[in-house]
């Protein structure tokens, strides 16, 4: 049965199999699972559309056909349904008829009970709908197959550094030889791509200069990709030669907006940093691989005169599309031969370091998979609370319905037509639910999608599709079957005699069910007990980041970024006095207190480069690696930025071209390398550049890669003396404004200044530290303030579980409490007595729910920073919680049990 | 519209007791499906589509509860590997008993006998029993 080609359409009809009565799953089980299966299989030869609406028949036919055999196989009543006349059986033919009757009486015994249908309907859309707005962002971000074609067969290709390389660098880029070395050794990969991201200046469109965000790709990419332009031709091997003539090809969206959509555009010249530039096509829409917001590909050029041993340039990527017919360990088998060559062929360099694979789509993917999935579980959690709580209220309902059933049935209503009425109406009851749930997820989604922000790649992507709705149609199918049979269920088991004469009181077995109810509210403390934890640890450890000092200022600081274009400013001393001139007029604005410039912003990625230090030996093999993150700084950029200075001192205007150049070193860095020496005083220089530099003050440390990140070593040199240390002047610097006033607005005074320095410069990616802070912590808030809702939402819903339960129990029980009572007990009595029966299952459930945390918690270590994933606080904390909130709501009903009025609750009998 | 049957027909040819008439067109058209030969349960179905032209085209739920219900009432065998069809050991076979097959034989009696009381009061022409003898 397992082996049959369309088992996995029929899996969910085999499951409603287990609705059956065993006696017929022995006897046909098997054999009905084959002619469905046929079924199937012979409507998808038709069309998709006539396999959907079996399965939707095949479906609804096993529910009603459960649901009256089920009703069938109870033991008859003695007050026996009214004889059939002869047209009675035919009832069959007239389905259709009946279930408009069906729901026509149901939709009115919803109208009478408006507050049960409300409680009801909005409980089970809050589950399908939480669910159905999380699913959506699952499929879109990590269940869609990448938008190429035989997107699995894509891999990225990265390196890793081990420490015995000196580095430590899980997942790092490639050097270009080290891309060119694969690509012509593999034999696994079909084509092997290389790219990195860049930026340009785009002017002679209009009278706008624009700076925009480039990747420069080897032909090889967009052939790995098998994309090809919309217009004009992709690259080819000859434009990555290094004096090929100057080409780009234009993303659409950019192409839409900047170009109006003009097809004339390829062949037109355009200015990318005052060069020209030919465009030579045109990508189609949606595609945008590289960058987030790119404008433009250009052709990775790779100097081949750099020899092959030069293989410390760490700036590229790479992507590689597997050979047909290879498989990715194949492929990996292959990158382990090649890089046991490569580490005997250069030991210094591959000792340690090495390429590997990653299928493209986990890189895309990322980190977010882990929340995405956690957030997944934790609203299955809350939809099995909403079941537990819906069920609980139309098991009450059932009960108090016994005996309007018990009547209709004695009133000539076939058992069959009764349990038909209930699926029916248990089905209404999970559509209304479902569409209004499918309603708050088009709201949802939005919402979720704003709060991830960059943290959610392939976002695009994500939306309510037809998988999307499929998924929130299941459930809502699932729903339907179980708020359907499961009163058909209890109340055909109903004693009609009793049932009538027992009045509104319900069955004779009801405390049977009320200990089945019982264990739905400890399920429901336990789940939600569980998904508080969860939610707690989130919130416990980005309190926790919050408080992480990140050793720079995170408010009132500006940042915006000009680069200027070598063509117009070919001289380092232009260069130079071009940054001088803008940091005295921005100083002199209104409300700045302080201005700076740096190659390097905390939380905007870095680079690292190798130092050597004067009168040391060079590295030997396995000793620490003498490198750092590189930052090129003007005067005040420190001040402005809010970093401390622990001794000596910092960059200031007297460290010019000509003076002793200077550099700073970060607390970490200093001691990393100088453990026992003072390295004020002692000089370092970049490895490959320029002349050596005086440590002349050690700043704190900063959290440059995220705050849960720990600060990685750093040296700032001068920004002013970089011609003599770096070997030329930065032209694009960070410029870093501190204000009393609001940060953003001084965007147009400073670009005013600009645009009078000159008028071709582009002012880019204005912002505030802070939006750089909140970005940084964007994941980590995404995935607390959502967990965060769902545990509020669940523990809620216990909380109704817990109410509707023993509100229901004291009702019931109104007359044992009245002869109590009436017996001397107190009402401090009867208060304990429904307390300690509710504390009961909540306790439990507390227990239960609390130990199961303890296992899954540690599943979500990773995502957790400074806090234990069995933190006894949090734990201490939500028991506490939890025990506040089953009492509070046993109170009311408990309260309500002490005002029983003994000679009332008996008189009623 | 009972009472115009009471007036037509003797009351055996509705409702026979020993024989459980009248049948749903369901039964009637799952005892026709086997009649001629043993099938299995999707050719059962795909036989009832077949034979009212797609106007029937019931749940395999629906046609299995009537299975049971016939099995039970012996009206219908069921049996894992008859010796003149294709055998695959998982799938079961129905076939009519003696007591189904006439109790289909009765049912198509009663209902021929009602067509025939339309054919006297002249609702249908005499020619509706024609196409059976092609």
């Amino acid at each position: 049965m397992e082996s049959h080609p369309t088992g996995m359409a029929t899996l969910p009809l085999r499951w409603l199999l287990r609705l059956f009565p065993k006696r017929f799953r022995d006897r046909f089980g098997a054999d009905l699972c084959l002619a469905v299966s046929d079924r199937m299989a012979a409507a998808r030869t038709q069309s998709l559309w006539a396999a959907v609406r079996l399965f939707v028949a095949e479906f609804w036919g096993l529910l009603v056909s459960a649901a009256r055999m089920r009703f069938a196989s109870r033991p008859r009543t003695t007050i026996s349904a009214a004889p059939r006349g002869p047209d009675g059986p035919r009832r069959k033919d007239l389905l259709m008829q009946s279930l408009i009757q069906d729901i026509r009486y149901g939709l009115r015994s919803f109208a009478r009970n408006p507050g049960f249908t409300a409680v009801v309907v909005g409980t089970l859309a809050l589950g399908i709908g939480a669910n159905t707005a999380v699913f959506s962002v699952v499929n879109g971000v990590l269940l869609k197959p990448l938008p190429y074609e035989q997107p699995d067969r894509l891999v990225s290709v990265y390196t890793r550094f081990l420490p015995e390389s000196g580095f430590d660098f899980n997942q790092f880029s490639l050097d270009p030889r080290e891309f060119q070395d694969y690509r012509e050794q593999s034999e696994s990969m079909e084509v092997v791509g290389f790219y990195w991201t860049g930026s340009t200046t785009l002017t002679g469109v209009d009278e706008r200069a624009e700076e925009l965000r480039t990747t420069a790709v080897s032909a090889g990419v967009f052939r790995a990709l098998r994309v090809s332009p919309l217009l004009g031709r992709a690259f080819i091997d000859d434009d990555n030669a290094p004096n090929a003539p100057a080409v780009a090809i234009l993303e659409y969206d950019f192409w839409q907006t900047r170009f109006g959509g003009d097809p004339g555009v390829v062949g037109r010249t355009i200015f990318l940093s005052r060069r020209s530039v030919e465009v030579v096509g045109v990508m189609p829409e949606g595609f945008d691989f590289g960058t987030r917001d790119l404008a433009m590909w250009r052709p990775a050029t790779i100097d081949p005169a750099i020899p092959a041993t030069r293989r410390s340039s760490h700036y590229g990527y790479g992507i590689a599309r597997l050979a047909p017919g290879v498989t990715l360990e194949a492929a990996e088998a292959e990158m382990t031969t090649l890089m046991a060559g490569w580490r005997d062929e250069f030991p210094n360099i591959h000792t340690g370091h090495f390429l590997f694979l990653m299928p493209l789509v986990e890189d895309v993917v990322g980190n977010i998979r882990q929340p995405l999935l956690l957030l997944m579980g934790a609203v299955v959690f809350v939809l099995l609370i909403v079941c537990a709580n819906v069920a609980n209220l139309v098991l009450a309902r059932g009960e108090n319905r016994g005996t309007e059933l018990a009547i209709r049935t004695a009133m000539g209503a076939g058992r069959a037509r009764v349990a038909q009425q209930l699926v029916t109406e248990g089905v209404l009851l999970a559509l209304a639910g479902g569409a209004l749930g499918i309603l708050l997820a088009v709201r949802g989604v939005p919402f979720m999608l704003a709060l991830g922000g960059t943290a959610i790649p392939r976002s695009s992507g994500v939306g309510l599709d037809l998988p999307v709705l499929v998924f929130g149609a299941a459930l809502t199918g699932l729903a339907g079957v179980l708020f359907g049979i499961i009163p058909a269920w209890h109340v055909g088991g109903t004693d009609l005699q009793s049932a009538l004469k027992d009045g509104s009181r319900g069955s004779s077995d009801g405390g049977t069910r009320m200990t089945f109810r019982r264990i739905l509210v400890g399920a429901e403390f336990a789940l939600s007990v569980l998904l508080v934890i969860g939610a707690g640890l989130l919130v416990r450890s980005f309190g926790e980041l919050l408080k992480v000092d990140p050793g720079f200022r995170t408010q009132g600081t500006f940042v915006a970024r000009v680069s200027l274009p070598s063509q117009a400013y070919p001289d380092d001393e232009q260069v130079l006095s071009f940054y001088t001139g803008l940091l005295e007029r921005v100083r002199a604005l209104p409300g700045v207190t302080s201005a700076g410039t740096s190659t390097w912003l905390p939380l905007q990625g870095s680079s690292v480069n190798d130092f050597e230090i004067e009168g040391r030996e060079p590295r030997s093999q396995g000793d620490l690696a003498r490198n750092g993150i590189f930052v090129a700084a003007g005067p005040s950029f420190f001040e402005t930025m809010g970093m401390t200075l622990e001794r000596g001192r910092l960059i200031d205007e007297r460290d010019r071209l000509g003076t002793t150049s200077v550099v700073l070193i970060n607390e970490k860095l200093a001691s990393e390398f100088w453990r026992e020496e003072d390295p004020l005083g002692e000089r370092i220089r970049m490895v490959g550049l320029g002349e050596w530099a005086t440590i002349v003050g050690i700043v704190g440390n900063v959290r440059g890669d995220g705050f849960a990140q720990d600060p990685d070593g750093a040296y700032f040199l001068a920004a002013a003396q970089t011609p003599a240390t770096m070997g030329s002047a930065r032209r694009t610097m960070w410029l870093t404004v501190r204000t009393d006033l609001a940060p953003l607005t001084l965007a147009r005074p400073i670009e005013a200044i600009i645009s009078e320095l000159d008028s071709n410069l582009p002012l880019t990616r204005i912002q505030t530290v802070t939006d750089l802070v909140n970005r940084s912590m964007a994941q980590p808030k995404f995935t607390m303030v959502l967990l965060g809702a769902f545990a509020t939402l669940a523990m809620m819903l216990a909380a109704v579980g817990i109410y509707s339960v023993m509100s229901y129990s004291v009702a019931r029980r109104n007359r044992e409490i009245g002869i109590r009572m009436a017996l001397g007990a107190a009402g401090q009595d009867v208060l304990r007595m429904v307390v300690r029966e509710a504390m009961g299952p909540a306790l439990i459930g507390l227990g239960i729910g609390a130990a199961a945390a303890l296992g899954v918690t540690r599943l979500m270590s990773s995502l957790l920073y400074g806090v234990s994933p069995a933190d006894p606080t949090t734990f201490g904390s939500v028991a506490v919680i939890f025990v506040g909130v089953a009492l509070v709501s046993c109170a009311i009903p408990a309260l309500r049990a002490t005002r029983v009025d003994p000679m009332e609750s008996m008189r009623t009998e | 519209m009972s009472l115009t049957h009471f007036r037509i027909g003797s009351r055996m040819s509705f409702q026979n007791k020993e024989l459980r008439l009248p049948l749903t067109p369901l039964s009637f058209q799952l005892l026709l499906a086997i009649a001629d030969k043993h099938r299995h349960g999707y050719g059962i179905v795909k036989e009832i589509e077949l034979a009212t032209d797609g106007a029937m085209k019931p749940a395999t739920g629906a046609v299995y509860l009537a299975i049971q219900r016939m099995v039970d009432e012996g009206l219908i065998c069921n049996e894992a590997a008859p010796g003149d069809v294709a055998v695959d050991e998982r799938r079961r076979y129905y076939g009519l008993t003696e007591l189904g097959r006439r109790t289909a034989a009765a049912e198509a009696t009663r209902l021929a006998g009602l067509v025939g009381a339309a054919v006297r009061k002249r609702l249908v022409g005499g020619g509706v029993f024609d196409n059976l003898n092609d």
